[in-house]
């Protein structure tokens, strides 16, 4: 019941705006909408903790702990992305880029884009989740292509191509899966459904397995931005309107490493050997370093922290690679921090680019003078960002760190050395930008405070979950991985 | 049962006063400055109580803990108060007092807008740095540091309105950034032993589990150098040291006193914790003590020659810092040798003269550099050139600085001396060593401390000499004026603890003996701490000795001699005549001695250490100039190759991206075929 | 019922013979150099396509293949090609495809991506249950096929063709491998294609709009920083 609800909600808000979506006020409408689904996340969560997973639709519909942590941060970063974007898109009409008709197309696919997130998300069908995982690239292509400057059409684009050729392997996978469940589940509709699947998978052929996860993860880490299938995502988040940037790389990468991760728990169990973990943690560090070092030459600041997601979500897919406990522990709650601050930066991105009137950082300058709030704001998430501590990705750094000591420790000296030459960077540029000068403007420019509102939200809580980790929340995090069987190690 | 707080309690109230007052005086400052100097002496008043904390956990040793609500998921904050944090918490709150009561009196002078924001920086900083002394575990330990860190870094370019204080700020953090990964790295392999049994196993993060783990001799290895270079980053260890001469000098002066004072004296703490306490001496190698015990010593020498040369009186207190700082290293690298090689007794005695310096450090250059501020406030400028008479103009404040300036030298009867020559008579114990290798490079230690110490006494001839004698060079330095009263009590405090620590080091070695006997379990003699507050014996029975207070005496009573005799047994009465003045008529503040003549002949002799760039003017030239600029050669064969190395990768990195759609579709279908092929036939 | 011998021999051939026709079709693509022949290509695959899934839906008795042979004719036999036609038209596309490597090297790599599946898929046909179980690696090979022509080729519309001709090979795949994935899969699938097919067609009017030329080479230039 609840799970319908959770589809039902955005889907009939995506219907509603796309109808009215021009009107005055559809962008409170969307706003609603997106709380309402947030509400109803947080019954879910209470729901699946209290009483157990979560199965409806006929069976096509599932969540269960590991989902319903998603499921929650989807839906939590959406509400506040879309009272972000209220304030944004406010200051865009001003400066004239807004027709009704474009307003519309963005409120509309705004919640279609929650909606295929929470699809994958709450899906049983690993075939419908598919279907959805491809549903978001759609929806989302249209918004980066969405300011039609030459720019951001290539962007959509090279996104659309590089996505879509990816998830079509990824469909391959899927049909491969298929093939090897149908053995002993039977033809019909069952063999994909993860309820299923997850009692059978040590009876799983391993070769096809083997093969259907070899297909899964260029397939959907091309989504997530794995090097070297990432090249698409500096694109999209640079040239996409900022509140996309943001759950983009806050949600939309989360959401396909999750799929990877349901597989991977399959394929773990069917080929009784390290594949999966190896294959993660080599994407894993392979990203980290290649995102790390190309962050140097970058003078576009969305870019900028756009390899700086892939670089994040390399970390992440390294921890689950590396496993255990402490990994995948660690991997969840990076993805979780990384969901909060990444978000919050682009947030803070999108008012300094409209305050500044560029994005290059060459043109960003003496943003403490002009507007010494968005000044605060942009070093905090850049301090937070590159896991100085008591951020919450500081705490999760720390635990794959230590992770990958006590399990592979060769990876440390190269990971230190990107979190070193990562820091260096967005410090040394967020100083660039934020430096004032000798002679301060006289009167710098004030937000209002419904622009820092989101804002804060997410660094206070990334603050406070790197300082005070709830036992309670810790616990969860630990029964949901285990129940998904995410802990074992190699 | 007594109601008092135990020292534990005490100090954590300090630390939540001190966080509290933070914010609190960040938004009454805000309101209004008239704030500012009640905030500041209520901050001193929580330096007093945690010194007294330290202080009564060094007398009644006792090893406290206290478990926090927080932290990560089975890994709640641990704090613990040993009689090593206890020592360190008497440095800080005993320095720290005086900086922020002189502070009280300094900070008038900052531009108001930053007022807030600076006194919110200077408690957090304090805060920070206390709560690393207490941290029990490495989460809460890495927290605190990485906030130190941060905090230090804001008040570095509190002035950060200038490009150069920016880049020196950033400078900062990336080293120590820098370092934290590398203490990072210390902990996790601290912590890689321990089996983890609990579900997310982080127990093993406790300094408690840590110091129990058992590590193979080249992980006790590789944590030992991580934690050595990680915590020498922020310390100044050579070659890590660059940005020290950068960030101190650009600080505020109280901030930059916090900084060399005694944020430097963390990272002294960091390693004697990580090596000592959770590495613990059987893990130590005793041959580990030669690379540092000389680089101990190379940082001296390279710390005070470059010292000699500068001209900013800050920049030569930076590179004095080094100098200090490489003292104590050398002390911690004879005492690993002596422990590790059944010395105990000279190993003890190297490591507490070692904690004596840096204790004693934290108060006499803390005095300087806010004798340093008062000079630059006064004169205008931060170049010694410009300074000069100022003896005459600032008495109070000139004398107390000179005092300090005694100190430093390590000239008897001052507190350097009693640690330097405690160090130095550890260092004569080499004839017990075996191995003529060991023996020599300990007398080479010794012989670098002691040319070390003498070039520092002439370093300090220059500072104070050219600062505060002669005459002004200045406009600014002819009108410079005595400074108010809570800076010249400040400045007093630092003075009076320089001076106690001169006269009763039988008293302070007894405290520094507890630290020892808990990470060791070996003590210094007992002799050396039952022979009564006169005389300091520190190796009996056939040791040196030493009475400062006897010097003191004979010094108060030979030096109104010396004034005095010449006019009973001189010839005549004292006449006043023209100085001498090369055959001119007038004297001009040009031709006295200048900063940068005082340096020429170490420039000289020491040509290896330096990198130079001399100008020499043309015939021809328009406006003839003699130019020399000198430059710290690891810039030259270590930063800028580093840092061309790293543009290169990211050039390379750069490849990766072509930017056409075609070539990334091959990215994607190599990789698949890569994979598939690996699986298929691998 | 499983069919008699005589008539499961009769349906490898038949089934064989379609898939070879498909990989030849795939070549085909690769190898061609008008848009128009490349858009009837990919109409030819649509009814090998309805062909096959006719061909295993009556063998295999499944009768829920019946449905999807239904659908694949109307929808890319019929509706496909001629939004494509009606692109062309509109855009005014016709002549040469430009190709970055050229032809010969082209069909050199595809005969390599062929016996690379071939060997590739060997041990999953051995697995299959389904009638036309050997015919794994002609998916996978197609698929590959497709895939190679999208990185050779530098027409966006090419790399559209590419695209709807690696979910042709999808396709194929399922039918043979497992004999079509659940219908609510199978349908989703569809609507996708199909709406990324309608967002294909914004595409073109985007970028003709932008750029007033569909040559990739325009796309290349990311902004370079």
């Amino acid at each position: 019941m609840i799970l319908l609800a959770i589809v039902l909600c955005p889907l009939t808000g995506a219907l509603l705006l796309g109808a009215i979506g021009h009107r005055r006020g559809a962008a409170h409408l969307n706003i609603l909408f997106s709380f309402l689904t947030f509400g109803i996340s947080l019954l879910l969560v209470r729901q699946v903790f209290t009483t157990g997973p979560v199965t409806g639709g006929a069976e096509q519909l599932f969540s269960d702990g590991f989902s319903a942590i998603f499921v929650v941060l989807t839906g939590g970063v959406a509400a506040t992305t879309s009272l972000f974007s209220l304030r944004y898109m406010a200051i865009e009409k001003t400066h004239g880029h807004l027709t009704p008709e474009r307003t519309r197309l963005y409120l509309a696919l705004y919640q279609v884009f929650v909606l295929t997130m929470l699809v994958v998300l709450v899906s049983n069908n690993l075939g419908l989740l598919w279907v959805s995982l491809e549903g978001a690239t759609l929806a989302t292509v249209l918004l980066v292509a969405w300011t039609r400057t030459p720019a951001s059409v290539k962007a959509a684009w090279k996104y659309f191509i590089l996505c879509g050729v990816g998830i079509a392997l990824a469909l391959f996978g899927t049909i491969l899966l298929y093939f090897a469940s149908e053995k002993t589940l039977g033809p019909g509709g069952t063999a994909l459904l993860w309820t299923h699947l997850d009692s059978v998978k040590s009876s799983l052929e391993p070769t096809v397995i083997g093969l259907a996860f070899i297909f899964f993860i260029v397939g959907y880490g091309t989504k997530v931005g794995l090097v070297p299938l990432h090249s698409w995502l500096p694109d999209a988040h640079a040239e996409g309107p900022t509140p996309i940037s943001a759950v983009l790389s806050g949600l939309l990468l989360n959401v396909a490493l999750y799929a990877i991760l349901r597989v991977k728990v399959l394929a773990d169990a069917s080929l009784h050997n390290a594949l999966t973990s190896h294959l993660l943690m080599a994407f894993g560090l392979v990203s980290v370093l290649l995102a790390s070092l190309s962050m140097w030459k970058r003078q576009d600041i969305k870019r900028l922290f756009a390899y700086s997601s892939i670089e994040h979500m390399g970390l992440a897919t390294f921890a689950f690679g590396l496993g255990g406990p402490v990994g995948a522990f660690a991997g969840l709650l990076h993805m979780t921090a990384h969901s909060l601050i990444k978000s919050a930066i682009f947030f803070v991105v999108g008012h300094v680019v409209q305050t500044s009137g560029s994005q290059k950082i060459p043109d960003i300058r003496n943003i403490a003078d002009r507007t010494p709030d968005l000044a605060r704001a942009l070093t905090v998430g850049g301090l937070a960002i590159t896991g100085l501590p008591p951020f919450a990705i500081f705490a999760s750094e720390f635990l794959i760190l230590s992770a990958a000591v006590s399990r592979a420790p060769w990876t440390l000296p190269p990971l230190l050395l990107a979190l070193l030459v990562t820091f260096g960077v967005i410090f040394r540029r967020i100083q660039e930008m934020t430096g004032g000068s000798d002679f301060p403007v006289p009167r710098p420019l004030h937000q209002p405070i419904l622009t820092f509102f989101p804002i804060w939200i997410h660094f206070g809580l990334a603050l406070f979950i790197g300082l005070f980790f709830p036992e309670t929340v810790g616990l969860l995090y630990h029964q949901a991985l285990l129940s998904v069987g995410l802990t074992h190690g190699q | 049962m007594t109601l008092l707080p135990d020292p534990l309690e005490t100090s954590l109230l300090v630390l939540m006063f001190w966080g509290m007052m933070a914010v609190l005086g960040f938004f009454l400052l805000r309101k209004s400055p008239i704030f500012l100097s009640p905030l500041l002496f209520l901050l001193a008043a929580g330096g007093v109580t945690l010194a007294s904390s330290g202080l009564s956990g060094l007398t009644s040793p006792a090893d406290l803990h206290r478990v926090v609500p927080g932290g990560l998921p089975g890994l709640p904050f641990h704090f613990r108060q040993d009689p090593l944090s206890s020592f360190f918490l008497l440095l800080l709150g005993g320095a720290a007092t005086g900086i922020l009561i002189f502070s009280a009196g300094y900070l008038r002078s900052l531009p108001t807008p930053r007022t807030p924001s600076f006194f919110l920086r200077t408690a957090l900083f304090l805060a920070s740095m206390e709560g690393v002394l207490l941290a029990d575990d490495a989460y809460l330990f890495m927290v605190f540091w990485e906030t130190m860190a941060l905090v230090s870094y804001a008040l570095v370019v509190t002035e950060s309105n200038r490009e150069e204080v920016r880049n020196a700020g950033y400078l900062y953090l990336l080293m120590a950034h820098f370092g934290s990964l590398l203490i990072l790295a210390a902990f996790f392999f601290l912590a890689s032993r321990e089996p983890s049994g609990l579900a997310p196993g982080l127990s093993a993060f406790t300094f408690e589990a840590m110091g129990k783990s058992d590590p193979t001799e080249g992980v006790a290895l590789l944590i030992f150098v991580c934690a050595l270079l990680g915590f020498g980053a922020k310390a100044g260890l050579i070659p890590l040291h660059v940005w020290l001469p950068e960030a101190h000098p650009v600080a505020p002066s109280p901030a930059s006193a916090l900084l060399s004072g005694i944020m430097l004296k963390t990272a002294v703490y960091g390693l004697l914790r990580v090596s000592f306490g959770l590495l613990g001496p059987d893990h130590l190698n005793y041959s580990w003590g030669v690379p540092v015990l000389l680089a101990g010593g190379f940082m001296a020498l390279f710390g005070i020659l470059h010292a000699l040369l500068q001209s900013d009186p800050k920049k030569l207190l930076a590179y004095s810092s080094i100098e200090n700082i490489g003292i104590i290293f050398l002390g911690i690298g004879l005492a690993i040798l002596y422990i590790r090689s059944g010395h105990p007794v000279a190993g003890e005695l190297a490591l507490g003269a070692s904690l004596y310096h840096a204790i004693n450090h934290a108060f006499f250059k803390s005095l300087l550099f806010l004798g340093a501020g008062t000079m630059i406030h006064a004169s205008g400028t931060n170049d010694l050139n410009t300074m000069g008479g100022l003896l005459r103009r600032m008495p109070f404040s000139g004398v107390l600085v000179l005092g300090g300036v005694l100190c430093i030298s390590g000239l008897p009867p001052g507190n350097g001396f009693v640690s330097e020559w405690l160090l130095l008579q550890a260092s004569l114990q080499a004839g017990t060593l075996s191995g003529t290798l060991l023996r020599s490079a300990v007398l080479l230690g010794a012989a670098l401390l002691v040319l070390a110490s003498a070039l520092s006494a002439m370093g300090f001839v220059k500072f104070y000499g050219i600062g505060y004698l002669g005459i002004p060079r200045s406009e600014g330095a002819q009108k410079a004026h005595e400074v108010s009263i809570p800076e010249r009590i400040g400045m007093a405090w630092l003075m009076a603890g320089c001076l106690l620590l001169a006269l009763l080091p039988v008293q302070m070695l007894k405290g520094i003996d507890t630290v020892l006997h808990s990470l060791t379990g070996t003590s210094l003699p007992t002799t050396t701490l039952s022979s009564g507050w006169l005389w300091l014996l520190p190796l009996p029975p056939q040791g040196a000795s030493y009475s400062p207070a006897l010097l003191l005496g004979l010094l108060g009573l030979l030096l109104p001699l010396g004034g005095f005799l010449p006019r009973v047994f001189g010839k005549s009465s004292f006449r006043e005549t023209p100085v001498w003045g090369c055959g001119y008529e007038i004297r001009t503040p040009r031709m006295q001695d200048s900063a940068g003549s005082f340096g020429q002949p170490i420039r000289h002799f020491f040509a290896n250490f330096f990198l130079m760039k001399r100008h020499l003017p043309d015939p021809s030239e328009k406006d003839p100039v003699f130019e020399l600029t000198v430059e710290d050669p690891h810039w030259a064969f270590l930063y800028r190759p580093a840092f061309r190395l790293f543009q290169g990768l990211a050039a390379l990195a750069e490849r990766v991206r072509t930017g056409r759609i075609s070539v990334y579709l091959v990215y994607s279908f190599g990789t698949l075929i890569l994979l598939l092929t690996v699986f298929r036939w691998m | 019922m499983p069919p008699p011998l005589s008539q499961h021999l009769l349906a490898n051939h038949l089934v064989g013979f379609l898939g070879s026709a498909l990989l030849l079709s795939s070549f085909a693509m690769l190898a061609l150099r008008r848009m128009t022949s490349l858009v009837r290509i990919f109409a030819l695959q649509g009814v090998l396509l309805t062909l096959s899934t006719l061909a295993v839906a009556i063998l295999s008795s499944e009768s829920h293949l019946l449905f999807s042979a239904l659908f694949t004719l109307v929808f890319k036999v019929v509706l496909l090609p001629a939004i494509l036609f009606r692109l062309l038209d509109k855009l005014h596309i016709q002549g040469e495809v430009e190709s970055l490597v050229n032809v010969p090297s082209t069909m050199v790599l595809g005969l390599g991506i062929v016996v690379f599946s071939f060997t590739l898929a060997a041990p999953i046909s051995e697995l299959a249950s389904t009638v036309s179980k050997g015919l794994i690696g002609v998916g996978l090979a197609s698929l590959l096929l497709s895939f190679l022509m999208m990185i050779t080729r530098r027409k966006a519309l090419t790399q559209v063709l590419g695209f709807l001709g690696m979910e042709n090979a999808l396709f194929f795949s399922a039918i043979n491998a497992t004999y079509g994935m659940p219908m609510v899969v199978e349908l989703g699938v569809a609507f996708d294609v199909l709406v990324g097919t309608f967002v294909f067609g914004i595409f073109f009017f985007q970028i003709r709009e932008t750029f007033e030329s569909l040559d990739l080479k325009h796309m290349d230039t990311t902004s370079m920083e």
